[in-house]
């Protein structure tokens, strides 16, 4: 099969709201796609269904065909799938090396400490010490140790600072295999339409606009997303 | 002078005290969750030793390796999958999970009375052969004392390990951030699991050695257990050093005082202050510790999480069920209108938690203090002996009493600014287990008290009348809290206290206004209770009792003033038509529930009501929830593109950009 993450026809919610109406969607394998929209949209909710900590009411999940509904999210991560939430996205009362070797599971933190060196005097620090991009880089950290076949970012560069962006934009454009699919979720980067393969954007739970950064850079946005 | 014997008597009541507290300590730290039902848990399982040994005739060893090893985790297997799962899944506040291991301990409590009843057995069975082991200097030391320090140092040494092991890497991270943890791959369930056999565990081994010492009593052996909480805050719930120096200090030192003998009224005073020195320790150390570590997120502080935080607004029939509930003993015979009098006076009581912690967010255990301290002071207004007052005439004790009460509130009110959650959870109720021991256990104090509704309101009927007038005042006052500015802004703190100061809400005002107000309430309703009764009960104004009406509260709705009076009819009820502790055992079982039906009992049933209707007849009740979906379709350069990536993922080939 040569589907990657694909969501038909999705409804999910938190009790009585429903923050996604139907959505149908497909990530392909190989491509870096850009999950766009407003506040409230459902971006972070589509990353977290399809990561496992909402659940979902109605519709399908799948990944490389197969379903995830019932998988539980631990299970999604040795399924392939990596997933990096925007909030809390450390363990505060852990220290930094801790919170590395938990997702590293033996895995030295070298390589972290080489893209983001500024956590290497930090290493024995509380998470909860550090500052918002330093936890980022902390969560960020993931990728850098046991990337999955699907990486769902959300908002990956909040916090960080322009050059930290770069590092992670180098990173992600090293973790770009045809074997792999990767989802960003971002508010407002227009670096990261550079990279993109395909642009999605979400407006009030449902799918506004489907199509190829060039386009939106051509400034055909539509008006859900002006 | 130090004597020698009474150290090592002391350390026999401090080793009992240091394994309990370490134990509640371990669990913590293992499952996030502050036990309340730790002591309970150590009971059953002292009862269940003690019924395989003295009833089943089994041979020690194998019943203790049956009850510790297999029984106990396996309990703590299923309060994990059953009781505390459902709660963490939707990311409970640490109240939410106090409630339930609330719940647990009341059930367990209610069904221990139940199989085994109340009365005290001297025949638990001892692991350890009584022996006294000769120390140089001509002074004896207990073997148990020994056995129990050894298991304190296993225990303390074991979890000073286990945290550096990678699985006590992975439960501190579930324990932290339960799915952050999922999405890192660990298996959070089983983890959790392991959490809780552990944690059960060691209340098994603390139950079963500390029974034979303190006797096998399901009230007295779970209550111990509550007052070595002060080994746990001491600790600051984190190192486990602490915990035992404090459990080992206040026994030898509780030892030593016992020596001491003053005449008068002081000594009573003193000697009320030793027998419970482990209250006395609780209070100072909660004065003195600056914080707690809690594990968990940062916004763990309140309550809010309980309430229904406005999801569904209540229809406007919804004023008819307290109403009817409050409006039926009218027509009641007049024995079972002397049993609903209890009604609203409750319903006051419960209301000024809704105040406290539906409304602010505050956690207080300690409202039974503050009713007893009410039934007291009328008491006392109205029989002429109140220090500084004349006798004051029928109704007017009514209106003092909330107004003296205010001072306490604010007292009580003050450590409040600063502290919350369960630190706040801890103060409040050590605040009432004092009350309860040093003011309301002093015969000089409560002895020969007698109190008698206001005179033009002698009849049962005239008196209820004059209750459901105080219920409308106290309503009057809750309203006036929940709208408008005050309102808002409680419902500000309670949400978010950082964001709320951030608006310029004056937190510091808003929490003294409310515990005061709580704490008016409170009185004015145990005020009418003991009037109701026509005598001044200590039992009716028990520590336990603040826990279980906290409980009930939530389980009716936390922030809900209906609701309360809705409890306090059922609670009555149940008390009135059933056995005696049927109403707890129903409060325990819905607050292990709670998991299940956030925002409460109440809340839950008008939901599924709602539910139903809408599934029978679509169309009466719009569904606000779900709409159409719109087909949005790719633009031909977006479907070319997602065409190429598929050729590329089956052949292999490059995109050409």
């Amino acid at each position: 099969m040569s589907s990657g993450l694909d969501v038909v026809d999705l409804r999910a919610g938190y009790g009585a709201v429903e923050a996604l109406h139907g959505v149908t969607l497909s990530f392909p394998l190989g491509a870096v796609v850009a999950l766009l929209g407003r506040n409230g949209a459902g971006k972070s909710s589509l990353l977290r269904v399809m990561a496992g900590t909402v659940a979902v009411s109605s519709g399908r999940v799948s990944w490389r065909g197969r379903d995830l509904a019932r998988l539980p999210p631990d299970q999604r991560v040795v399924a392939g799938l990596t997933s990096i939430p925007d909030a809390p996205n450390v363990f505060h009362g852990l220290t930094v090396a801790e919170n590395l070797a938990v997702f590293g599971q033996g895995i030295a933190p070298d390589p972290v400490f080489e893209v983001f060196p500024e956590l290497r005097d930090k290493a024995s620090r509380l998470a909860g010490t550090l500052s918002g991009g330093e936890r980022q880089m902390v969560a960020l950290g993931r990728l850098l140790l046991r990337p999955g076949q699907a990486l769902l970012l959300d908002e990956a560069s909040r916090g960080l600072s322009v050059g930290a962006v770069e590092r992670l934009y180098a990173v992600l454009d090293d973790l770009a295999t045809p074997e792999r699919t990767i989802v960003v979720v971002e508010q407002y980067q227009p670096d990261i339409l550079r990279r993109a393969d395909l642009v999605y954007v979400l407006s009030r739970g449902e799918v506004a606009w489907a199509g190829e950064p060039g386009e939106l850079a051509a400034g055909r946005l539509p008006t859900a997303f002006g | 002078m130090l004597t020698l014997e009474l150290a090592l008597a002391g350390l026999g009541i401090g080793s009992i005290a240091a394994l309990a507290g370490l134990g509640l300590l371990v669990t913590y730290r293992l499952t996030g969750v502050f036990n309340l039902a730790f002591g309970a848990i150590a009971m059953a399982a002292a009862y269940l030793l003690w019924q395989a040994v003295r009833v089943w005739h089994w041979p020690l060893a194998l019943a203790a390796v049956v009850d510790v090893l297999v029984i106990c985790p396996i309990f703590g297997v299923l309060l994990e999958r059953f009781v505390f799962r459902p709660l963490q899944r939707r990311a409970a506040a640490p109240a939410e999970k106090l409630v339930a291991s609330l719940g647990v301990f009341v059930v367990l409590l209610g069904g221990a009375v139940l199989v085994w009843g109340a009365q005290a057995r001297l025949d638990a069975p001892s692991l350890v052969p009584y022996r006294q082991l000769p120390l140089p200097g001509g002074v004896q030391l207990p073997l148990s004392t020994v056995v129990d320090l050894a298991v304190i140092i296993v225990v303390g040494i074991g979890l000073a390990l286990g945290q550096r092991t990678r699985l006590g890497l992975r439960v501190r991270a579930v324990v932290e951030q339960r799915e952050l943890a999922e999405l890192q791959g660990l298996d959070a369930n089983r983890v959790a699991a392991l959490g809780w056999a552990i944690g059960s565990m060691l209340a098994g081994v603390a139950g079963v050695l500390m029974a034979p010492t303190l006797r096998l009593q399901p009230y007295g052996l779970t209550l111990v257990m509550l007052e070595t909480m002060a080994v746990v805050v001491v600790a600051q719930l984190t190192s486990p050093v602490r915990a035992i120096a404090a459990g080992l200090m206040v026994g030898v030192i509780q030892a030593e005082l016992a020596r001491v003998h003053l005449g008068g009224y002081s000594g009573a005073l003193f000697d009320a202050l030793t027998a419970n020195l482990f209250v006395v320790a609780l209070l100072v150390a909660l004065l003195i510790v600056r914080r707690l570590n809690e594990t968990g997120g940062d916004d763990a502080g309140t309550t809010a999480r309980l309430t229904t935080r406005g999801e569904l607004a209540s229809a406007r029939g919804w004023w008819l069920v307290p109403a009817l509930t409050l409006a039926a003993p009218l027509m009641f015979n007049a024995q079972d209108r002397r049993v609903a009098l209890a009604v609203p006076a409750l319903a006051i009581v419960l209301v000024s938690i809704v105040v406290v912690s539906g409304y602010s967010g505050q956690i207080s255990l300690g409202q039974a203090g503050f009713a007893g301290l009410g039934a007291l002071i009328a008491a006392r207004l109205a029989a002429g002996t109140m220090p500084g007052f004349g006798r004051i005439p029928g109704v007017a004790v009514l209106v003092m009493v909330p107004l003296l009460m205010v001072p306490i509130g604010l007292l009580l009110g003050w450590p409040a600014i600063r502290r919350r959650g369960l630190f706040l959870a801890l103060t409040t109720f050590a605040f009432s287990v004092a009350v309860s021991r040093f003011v309301f256990d002093q015969p000089s104090v409560t002895s020969g008290l007698t109190v008698h509704p206001p005179d033009a309101f002698g009849s049962d009927n005239n008196f209820y009348v004059l209750e459901l007038l105080c219920l409308a005042a106290a309503f009057l006052v809750v309203r006036n809290l929940h709208n408008g500015r005050v309102g808002r802004a409680l419902i500000a703190v309670r949400d978010d206290e950082s964001g709320a100061l951030a608006c310029g809400v004056d937190v510091r005002r808003l929490k003294l206004l409310v515990f005061a107000a709580s704490a008016a309430l409170a009185a004015l309703g145990g005020a009418l209770l003991a009037m109701g009764s026509r005598a001044f009960d200590t039992g009716a104004f028990d520590p336990t009792r603040g826990l279980i009406w906290f409980a009930a509260v939530v389980v009716f709705g936390i922030d809900s003033a209906p609701g309360a009076v809705i409890g306090a009819g059922v609670l009555v009820a149940l008390d009135a038509g059933l056995p005696q502790g049927s109403s707890i055992l129903v409060i325990g079982l819905c607050a292990l529930l709670l998991g299940r039906m956030p925002g409460g009992l109440l809340h839950s049933m008008h939901r599924l009501f709602d539910h139903t209707v809408r599934r029978i007849a679509p169309g009466i009740v719009p569904d606000v929830r779900q709409r159409p979906t719109r087909a949005v379709q790719l633009t031909p350069a977006g479907r070319a593109m997602v065409g190429q990536l598929r050729r590329r993922a089956a052949g292999g080939q490059g995109v050409t950009p």
